[in-house]
């Protein structure tokens, strides 16, 4: 009789909770069917009448073979191109390697095992509010303040990657066990000399590859900045060869320059990440 | 030597606390403290050396409380007293020396400590000590290369590096095959017998402790249920422990 009873419970939890996964289907399929048909409805009226959807899409398959087919340096040097990728270079290397000193203090006043609780969740959300406004934001910010320019693009992109670095550094200190740093402090070992002798030669691989991922990142970040703030490097010779001489064989020639540069980077980063990181 | 009255310390929940703790620990001795897990073996060890601060009662290390002392005394307290951990608690990318070496920092101004200068007669005596635990071919290896049983006698290395008076092992044992065990506790024991040093151990072994302990407190639930020479530790004794 008993089991009799059990068994019945069991069999009306079991229609009850099938009952509440169709109703959880049928929400998410009803939304979704909603927004398909709201998306096509704009789609089919955002075009305007005179926009000829196939002629459109010919001349921008012709722009696009101009550019990448037939690049070439347009009204500048191969050499002032190659020496405004090196400006967009350095700015990024610069601003990762301030960004790699400041996020290592930050990191070491974040980390739970090293800093007193009440500090780590400061600086924590701290750099969590700094990282959630984009790195572009934070260069237009300073702008304000600076002029639009290089000292703008410096200090903004420095800014993030403090903030970005911080998270990282903090995240891979804190992957030391709390019992060695304990260990150390037993001994009456100072907090510095822990971070000299313990922290930084465990996570040290760690923290150069983070730092490397984040000069990957910060590159992109040199080149739109370059150009949206005016901070000279590759980005304004994008900038200016496609929005002010038009000149599409000259944006295809940056193009491929960028590209070549970016595609050694992520070779780099993806082995650094699975050498040190993901190991 | 190291004397405990009426320690208490209370968690949350039952286990792992203490209740009305009093022991005496002679030097020169091996005493082994033993019990079920939870029964508070590693509070009563941690306490020692106010790693864990208990709630009441008395600790005298040379009939000083070290509840009481200040952070310049409590740093020169612990400065006698060597610890050894279950997982052994190594930098592991560093190497067998400089792991070692980590034992001096105790006494180091800060900026050498950082800068890791360590003098001639510092390094000579990390050497010795390597040689005197069997690992001197590994001196200059890293230590994420060593077996377990490695990694415990490095540990070992550091404590003494300080010139202790008092070592406290936690679980030194516990992580390790039965072979490198008997080799800690041999160590162990050589370093109470000739160096005349003060050993408290932890240990979840019976014959490990009846085999090496000179003294053996049984705990369970917080409560010190035997304290006696090893030699006294009978079958009833242990099921008053265990059961």
């Amino acid at each position: 009789m008993e089991q009799r009873a059990v068994i019945e419970s069991q069999v009306r939890v079991r229609a009850k909770k099938k009952r509440r996964l169709n109703r959880r289907k049928l929400t998410i399929n009803s939304v979704l069917t909603v927004l398909g048909i709201l998306t096509i409805y704009t789609l089919a009226t955002i075009v305007p009448a005179h926009f000829k959807v196939i002629e459109a899409v010919n001349e921008f398959m012709g722009n696009l073979k101009i550019m990448f087919l037939s690049p070439n340096v347009g009204n500048d040097t191969f050499s002032k191109l190659l020496s405004a990728l090196g400006q967009s270079i350095y700015l990024a290397g610069l601003t990762t390697i301030a960004g790699a000193f400041g996020g290592f203090v930050m990191a070491l006043l974040s980390a739970n095992n090293l800093a007193p609780r009440w500090l780590s969740q400061i600086m924590k959300s701290l750099m969590a509010s700094i990282r959630a406004i984009p790195t572009i934001l934070w260069v237009l910010i300073y702008s304000v303040s600076l002029g639009l320019g290089a000292d703008a693009a410096v200090i903004g992109l420095t800014f993030h990657s403090v903030a970005y670095l911080a998270k990282v550094f903090a995240n891979s200190i804190e992957e030391l066990p709390q019992d060695t740093i304990e260990a150390l402090k037993v001994g009456g070992i100072g907090i510095l000399p822990i971070i000299a002798q313990a922290v930084i030669p465990t996570v040290k691989s760690r923290l150069l590859s983070w730092t490397f991922i984040r000069f990957e990142i910060n590159f992109a970040n040199a080149v739109v900045v370059g150009a949206a703030a005016g901070a000279g490097g590759i980005g304004y010779q994008l900038y200016m060869a496609s929005s002010f001489y038009f000149d599409f064989h000259e944006v295809g020639m940056i193009i491929y320059l960028i590209l070549a540069f970016t595609f050694g980077l992520e070779l780099v980063s993806r082995r650094l990440r699975a050498k040190f990181i993901e190991a | 030597m190291l004397a405990v009255n009426e320690l208490s310390k209370s968690y949350d929940q039952e286990a792992m606390s203490l209740k009305d703790i009093s022991m005496e620990i002679e030097k020169g001795e091996i005493t082994v403290i033993i019990g079920p897990s939870g029964a508070g073996k590693t509070t009563l060890l941690r306490s020692l050396n106010q790693l864990i601060k208990d709630d009441q009662g008395e600790i005298l290390i040379d009939g000083l409380d070290v509840r009481t002392l200040n952070r310049s005394k409590m740093r020169q307290m612990r400065r006698k007293i060597g610890m050894v951990f279950q997982n052994y608690n190594l930098i592991e990318p560093l190497t067998v020396l400089e792991n070692v070496l980590h034992g001096t920092l105790g006494g180091k101004p800060t900026l050498l400590g950082i800068l890791s200068i360590y003098s001639d007669k510092e390094q000579q005596e990390a050497l010795a000590l390597i040689k005197e635990m069997g690992l001197e071919e590994f001196a200059f290896k890293q230590c994420k290369d060593l077996s377990g049983g490695q990694k415990q006698r490095v540990g070992i290395a550091r404590a003494l590096m300080k010139h202790p008076q008092i070592i406290l092992c936690d679980e030194p044992v516990a992580s390790l095959d039965p072979k490198s065990a008997t080799l800690v506790m041999d160590i162990l024991r050589s370093l109470a017998i000739e160096k005349k040093m003060t050993i408290v151990v932890t240990l979840h072994q019976v014959e490990l402790a009846k085999e090496y302990a000179d003294h053996i407190i049984g705990l369970r639930a917080g409560s010190v249920v035997f304290d006696g020479p090893s030699s006294a530790l009978d079958v009833a004794a242990i099921r008053t422990i265990y059961d």
